[in-house]
């Protein structure tokens, strides 16, 4: 008899999907359950990361009803790209490789249409928590500074200080190089600095 | 004359006004229950997907003549290794009075509950196929919560830790995967 006979020696039962607890799994191992047709495998990588996406997307386009749509399409993208997905690249980082595709197609999509980013405090409610009140002149103005940005440094500043995505993983997503990359953090904060402490500066 | 690069050494120093609103909007928290419920509609519903695996030189000739994965019964586990472009790996441990068997490895960060295995048809050997990148990877079987390592392949020096494991090298494209 084998080693693990002996010790085990016990009844036989056989292990299901619907036993299996999902929360612990890593996001590659959701990714395989997924690929192998455990819906509920998908619907926990949505609970984990659409937090991240919407805070991402309200915060990159400034409205509520585009960041939801950028949103959804991202993960419908993911959902039927999953199998070109390497999981040496964290599925998080993967994520926002396609988020951010969608966030710059919106983006060009409003130049074309000749509108500005108007600023949604809808959107703005959406994606922090309850605050309160005395604080709501600082996110008033947080708002208006994060939207003064131009696009690249919005983008960097997020991914990297609220995201807080390594830059070799924002260099991954964003096409863009090292140098440029940490030049556009290093203004972005310059400026939020400049407009945060300058006050009225932003609402002129 | 060399380039001065200092500043990109020293863009994470935030200023505290940027940091304080850098905390502000890290501390997002709701995901809207609608929205949530609408994305998950549309997601379709995905196929149960045929395993594809290759199989390990050792049994290749086999696999051809027969169509059928080479069985070797008298084996308590084997691991079956891919080679080429697709990194499916077939990890298997005979445990015939084993409850829970699952497969534990630094690609699943050691989780008994990430990999269970599934018995096959005799009933006595626990199976999983796992698609792994390239590279050298430490995994052992979880049998009934004790770790088991696999009796063909090589032990990890990390036994130096306490932990039985056994190690796996899957081969990049091309290449030939050894244990």
């Amino acid at each position: 008899m084998s080693r693990i006979a002996r010790i085990l020696g016990g009844g036989v039962t056989r292990a299901s999907d619907g036993e299996v607890p999902l929360i612990g799994m890593t996001d590659g191992a959701l990714v395989r359950r997924t690929l192998e047709g455990d819906a509920r495998a998908f619907t926990e990588l949505v609970d984990r990361h659409a937090a991240a996406c919407l805070r991402f997307a309200g915060r990159m386009l400034g409205d509520r009803s585009e960041a939801e749509d950028v949103a959804q399409e991202t993960f419908l993208r993911a959902f039927k790209a999953l199998e070109a997905y390497d999981d040496r690249l964290p599925f998080r980082t993967w994520l926002f490789s396609i988020l951010i595709n969608r966030c710059r197609t919106m983006m060009s999509q409003r130049m074309r249409r000749e509108r500005r980013v108007v600023f949604d405090n809808d959107a703005l409610e959406r994606s922090s928590v309850e605050a309160p009140q005395s604080s709501l002149d600082l996110r008033e103005e947080l708002n208006h500074a994060i939207a003064a940005l131009s696009p690249e440094q919005r983008e960097a500043f997020l991914l990297r200080h609220v995201e807080e995505l390594s830059y070799e993983e924002i260099m991954s997503v964003t096409g863009a190089g090292m140098s440029a990359l940490k030049m556009r953090v290093k203004r972005a904060c310059e400026r939020l600095q400049q407009l945060l402490t300058d006050e009225g500066g932003v609402r002129r | 004359m060399k380039k001065d690069n200092s500043w990109l050494e020293i863009d994470e120093v935030v200023d505290p006004v940027v940091r304080r609103a850098i905390d502000d909007m890290r501390a997002t928290k709701r995901i809207p229950e609608e929205w949530r419920a609408e994305l998950l509609s549309k997601v379709p519903k995905r196929r149960r997907r045929p395993t594809r695996v290759w199989w390990a030189p050792v049994g290749l000739a086999a696999a051809l003549c027969l169509g059928v994965g080479l069985t070797v019964v008298n084996r308590r586990s084997e691991a079956t290794i891919t080679t080429g472009t697709a990194s499916v790996v077939r990890f298997s441990i005979r445990a015939p009075a084993a409850a829970r068997v699952s497969l534990v490895g630094d690609f699943d960060r050691w989780d008994p509950a990430a990999m269970p295995m599934r018995r096959d048809g005799n009933g006595e050997t626990w199976m999983l196929d796992v698609h792994l990148p390239p590279g050298r990877h430490v995994f052992a079987y979880s049998v009934d919560g004790n770790l088991e390592t696999d009796p063909m392949a090589a032990r990890a020096v990390e036994d130096d830790f306490g932990v039985p494991s056994s190690v796996i090298v899957v081969a990049s494209l091309g290449g030939e995967s050894r244990r």
